[in-house]
């Protein structure tokens, strides 16, 4: 019995807390209380990085305005990685050294995961450019990422950007995500890198 | 000892959960030493610091191992049920969930000594 109403009373404060989202309103005292741990485990990776003679570009400016920030990358699965620190959902995710697009964050937190084109999850408009023409499309994540395009043409050996309003033509370069190797039925099939590098650049509104 | 896993699953595990995740063993030695109200508190301030659906599940198979208690000829067996079902909490990383679940083996073995 005693068992019964700890698990209702669990299930009450849950379904509350879903309802009035109170640990997102908890979240900046948690963040708070463990910054010191945060900070210095990001300390400590960038020694280590220093060691091993990795020096990354520092934040990204347009003009005078800060518009990103460099990330540590803290662990990698399939799919997902995760870096060090809170960044907005939505906000994209660069390679500084490699100019590639790395992925979109999708859940802030003292640790955020960045989702990978090759998560089944990603579904996302691109550009699809050779040096004459430019299409666009739209890559759904698998193993390997699939393109479709709306016009019927082929597009084997072409070049795939992110496509961001915003984010177009600053970074236009950084927003490659890789090229088309070839064609499986109606789909085209992507070669994309998967390494990820110690850290990345956040672009977008960051905390 | 257990006071101080349960630290350590909540703020440990805020920081460092991809690394090594201390509430699989904090989940086994609550049920070596049967200290439910703790463990209650353990996932209630867990649930507003790391959110997450898994919560009800840990607690709906804790609560059905501890019901079921007495047919265990060992308490050892259902703690590391219990290990495997807390490193689902977190997200499936082979190392992570390998060096989270040996610390719970390292802890019950540890606790069900004493």
């Amino acid at each position: 019995m005693k068992r019964l109403i700890l698990f209702f009373l669990f299930l009450t404060v849950f379904f509350l807390n879903e309802t009035f989202n109170v640990s997102d309103k908890l979240q900046p005292f948690f963040y708070r209380i463990t910054f010191p741990f945060l900070k210095l485990r990001a300390t400590v990776q960038e020694v280590i990085l220093r060691f091993q003679n990795r020096i990354y570009p520092g934040d990204v400016y347009l003009g005078t305005k800060s518009v990103g920030n460099l990330f540590f990358v803290t662990g990698k699965g399939e799919g997902f990685f995760y870096i060090l620190g809170e960044a907005e959902e939505g906000a994209i995710v660069l390679d500084p050294l490699e100019k590639r697009f790395l992925g979109i964050v999708v859940e802030k937190g003292p640790i955020s995961k960045v989702m990978r084109v090759f998560s089944e999850d990603f579904v996302e408009k691109v550009r699809v450019e050779n040096d004459r023409e430019s299409v666009v499309g739209v890559v759904k994540g698998e193993r390997v990422p699939r393109l479709s395009v709306i016009e019927d043409i082929d597009v084997t050996g072409w070049k795939v950007y992110f496509e961001s309003e915003k984010w177009n033509v600053a970074f236009k370069e950084y927003l490659f995500i890789g090229t088309v190797a070839g064609r499986d039925e109606e789909y085209f099939l992507l070669n994309v890198t998967r390494d990820v590098p110690d850290r990345v650049i956040v672009i977008g509104v960051v905390e | 000892m257990i006071y101080v896993l349960a630290f350590l699953s909540i703020f440990w595990d805020y920081v460092f959960q991809d690394v090594l995740s201390f509430f699989p063993a904090f989940l086994g030695l609550a049920f070596c030493r049967r200290t439910i109200p703790l463990l209650f508190i353990v996932i209630l301030i867990r649930l507003f610091a790391i959110p997450g659906y898994w919560y009800i599940f840990v607690l709906i198979v804790f609560l059905i191992l501890d019901a079921l208690r007495e047919h265990f000829s060992s308490v050892l067996l259902p703690a590391v049920v219990l290990v495997a079902v807390g490193c689902l909490v977190g997200e499936i990383r082979m190392l992570t969930v390998l060096l989270s679940a040996a610390t719970g083996i390292v802890f019950i073995l540890g606790g069900s000594k004493r």
